[in-house]
């Protein structure tokens, strides 16, 4: 079956729910998938958007934190206190050194400012260093001793390294940071040279810890649930985080990014001196969007960046609200799809279900639907239709009684005409009987005493005597076929028309008449001495005409065929055939198309074959042309309606 | 063969044939009846050897004669043929359950009549030989 002929199948109510569906529900889908589209990718560009100025904004505030570092040491180097007070260190270190009376004079009249400065501005500790590289004053205390010293034997001393750049330039510089495991914490030194009249006095050095700039890098806000900043600087070919990480609190200085690996793209591009943003896998190998920069001043690189699939929640979001929203629809559909099939098939279906009430034969059945539109007037209409089917069928009723009112006079007609022929026939019997004895007595007792004409007389009287008793035998078995009615029983064809050849082989012998009988004739339910008279004159009326027309070969046929329902008969001959003009005349009584002289019988035969065939319920008919012979055919229900007399 | 044949038949015509064919076989005294009731008296009066007996008379069906004939005269019944002008074989039954020797249709030729005297002169069943 195929789906067409399934749909064709389906109850009323399914197919229209089905096209409200359809109707409501195609253009509802098509809309929404090109609208979560559309939108699906607005939102992300504006996600993306934004996400790219909160990473700037949080960049910015990073360098913002390092510049404004920095310049606070750079505008220390240039402010006269400090450049005093550097001077009355050094000479106070160099005098006498640390333990002396006048450093510990100076230290007592100017520590409380430096602490203060140093506190102010954030920083671990502020330092003055003379030129020479001695550290003339610590506030932490720091083992006092030559930066030279230190940068001889321990080559990665940042606080070394920012001293030596910064003398050696001539300007302020920040030396990379630097991890101390005992105190857990990574520092960083900004160095400024200061000099006087065209002379390098020293430096002030500070150092930092990555406290303030954790404290950035771990504000999250506007960054999401996925969202952070990170900052790294970059060591032979490691990227070094140097803050910790939203997913990795422990990253500070743990951290480390191999450069050219697949993860912590954004990074490694930040400290490989690239600017930039887009769609990377980060440090945890996710996918995301992220903005990056590098700060040269500071030799740091930061990213910012939030999960892709953050940003793409904002779509997902939309996309589970317009499913939502369109099952909400859906269902409202149906439902209103479901009243609706409802109340167009329920009227059809009350329709169907008093329609198969009133084909079962109860016409007082009417439909009960009270709508106003269409089916309304439908049923209506049926009703009205219903009530003259009543009125018909009561007048076919009428008709039906009439009908059978005027077959019963007419059966009374016709069986008083046969009684009556049966009458008649036995009544000329006798008179006739007296006429034709006495015309035999007058023969043989006064033969010898007419003249010619006399004998001549004689012999017409024996004649017409002789034709008229042929007239009255045939008469009588006509109405004797229906008069009387036989017991059907199962008859052997074969055999029947056997012995009806036994009665007639004189007439086949003498007439040399070819005889073809069909093999496997059946046996059939009927009255046996009709059907006997029946083979009897079809067969007679065969050997009469074949052999008058075709003296050489006469040839006599009998054949069968089995039409379904009836048993078909069939005796053609080989004779002069009938004209179709006269083939409806051949049944009626006495109806001879030929002289008497030509041709011996009365005409009755033919009718007895009629008579027999409508008392099985079975037809008659001819199928001939003049001088091409002719087939009678004869019919005979295999099913019998018995009635017996 | 010097019996004495009673026909018992209304048509005046039937009787004279009866009568000829009768004396063709040899039956010259020859007695008639008109109706049933008659032809019980002749029965009983003139002891007739052989009974020629239509099956319809006027006044009592022929079986009812043939009957009371059997049925009265007992052994020293005579013999009785039936004759009728009627078609349907039904008739031959009701003759033999009346107790009719022999039964036939009344002929022009009278061939069946002759065939029946034939019949019984044949069986020697004639009481009065």
């Amino acid at each position: 079956m195929t789906v067409l002929e399934k749909i064709k199948h389906l109850p009323i109510t399914t197919k229209l729910v089905l096209s409200f569906l359809f109707i409501a529900l195609l253009p509802l889908i098509i809309s929404t998938y090109i609208s979560y589209n559309s939108s699906r990718e607005a939102l992300r560009e504006a996600v993306s958007r934004s996400l790219l100025a909160i990473a700037d904004n949080k960049i910015n505030q990073i360098e913002a934190y390092l510049n404004a570092k920095r310049d606070a040491v750079e505008g220390l180097s240039y402010d006269s206190d400090i450049i005093d007070i550097l001077k009355k260190f050094t000479a106070a270190y160099n005098n006498g050194g640390i333990e002396s009376e006048e450093y510990n004079k100076v230290m007592a009249e100017y520590k409380p400012f430096l602490s203060y400065t140093q506190r102010s501005l954030g920083y671990t500790d502020l330092m003055l260093v003379s030129a020479d590289g001695n550290i003339v004053f610590s506030i932490n205390k720091t083992e006092l001793r030559s930066l030279y010293e230190i940068a001889l034997y321990d080559k990665s001393s940042k606080l070394a390294q920012a001293f030596i750049m910064a003398k050696e330039s001539s300007q302020i510089q920040m030396s990379d940071f630097q991890y101390n495991q005992q105190r857990d914490k990574a520092f960083v030194f900004i160095a400024a040279p200061i000099s006087f009249g065209g002379n390098f006095l020293g430096s002030i050095v500070v150092e930092m810890d990555n406290k303030g700039l954790s404290a950035l890098a771990l504000d999250y806000k506007g960054l999401g649930d996925s969202g952070e900043a990170s900052i790294a600087f970059k060591e032979k070919d490691l990227a070094v985080f140097i803050t910790p990480l939203r997913f990795d609190p422990h990253a500070a200085f743990k951290k480390k990014i191999v450069m050219g690996a697949q993860e912590g793209r954004d990074i490694q591009k930040a400290v490989g001196g690239e600017s930039g943003s887009g769609s990377v896998i980060d440090y945890r190998g996710k996918k995301v969007l992220a903005t990056w920069k590098y700060l040269p001043s500071f030799r740091l690189g930061i990213t910012a960046k939030i999960d892709a699939q953050e940003v793409f929640t904002a779509a997902t979001r939309l996309r589970n609200t317009l499913i939502e929203f369109s099952l909400l629809l859906f269902v409202m559909v149906l439902a209103i799809a479901l009243v609706m099939a409802h109340s167009i098939a329920n009227p059809i279906k009350e329709l169907t279900r008093v329609s198969s009430v009133i084909a079962g034969g109860d016409l007082s059945a009417r439909a009960m639907i009270a709508t106003q539109d269409e089916i309304g007037d439908l049923a209506d209409s049926f009703n009205l239709m219903t009530g003259n089917l009543i009125e018909a069928k009561a007048s076919v009723e009428r008709e039906r009684e009439k009908l059978e009112e005027q077959k019963k006079l007419l059966e009374k007609a016709n069986q008083e005409l046969d009684s009556f022929v049966y009458t008649v026939s036995h009544d000329l019997r006798a008179p006739l009987r007296g006429v034709a004895a006495f015309a035999n007595f007058l023969e043989e007792d006064y033969l010898d005493k007419l003249d010619e004409q006399g004998k001549e007389n004689l012999r017409e009287i024996v004649k017409g005597t002789s034709r008229m008793n042929l007239l009255i035998e045939d008469l009588l078995t006509l109405s004797r076929i229906s008069r009387i009615k036989n017991p059907y029983e199962d008859v052997d064809m074969r055999g029947l028309i056997d012995s009806i050849l036994e009665r007639v082989k004189f007439d086949i012998k003498e007439m040399k008449v070819e005889l073809n009988i069909q093999e496997g004739l059946p046996r059939v339910r009927c009255d046996r001495i009709k059907m006997s008279e029946v083979f009897l004159n079809l067969i007679n009326n065969a050997i009469k005409f074949s052999t008058k027309n075709n003296k050489c070969n006469p040839r006599v046929e009998i054949g069968y065929a089995d039409t379904g329902g009836f048993h078909q008969f069939f005796v053609r001959d080989n004779g002069i055939g009938i004209d179709p003009q006269y083939h409806h005349q051949v049944f009626g009584i006495f109806k001879r198309l030929h002289s008497s002289e030509e041709y011996q019988g009365t005409g009755v035969g033919l009718s007895i074959v009629q008579r027999v065939a409508d008392d099985h319920g079975g037809k008659v008919w001819i199928e001939s042309e003049l001088g091409k012979g002719a087939t009678f055919y004869f019919t005979i229900p295999k099913v019998l309606s018995e009635k017996l007399a | 063969m010097a019996k004495k044949v009673l026909v018992i038949d209304d048509n005046e015509q039937d009787r004279k044939i009866a009568e000829r064919y009768l004396k063709k076989s040899g039956y010259n005294d020859i007695i008639m009846a008109v109706n049933g009731q008659e032809g019980l008296s002749k029965v009983n009066a003139e002891n007739p050897g052989l009974v020629i007996l239509d099956t319809m008379l006027p006044d009592i069906l022929g079986f009812e004669v043939c009957r009371k004939i059997k049925d009265s005269k007992g052994p020293q019944a005579p013999v009785v043929i039936m004759m009728t002008g009627a078609v349907d074989a039904v008739d031959a039954v009701k003759a033999r359950q009346s107790g009719a020797d022999d039964y036939c249709v009344k002929t022009a030729d009278g061939g069946p009549l002759l065939a029946a005297l034939k019949n019984i002169s044949d069986k020697d069943i004639d009481p009065h030989t």
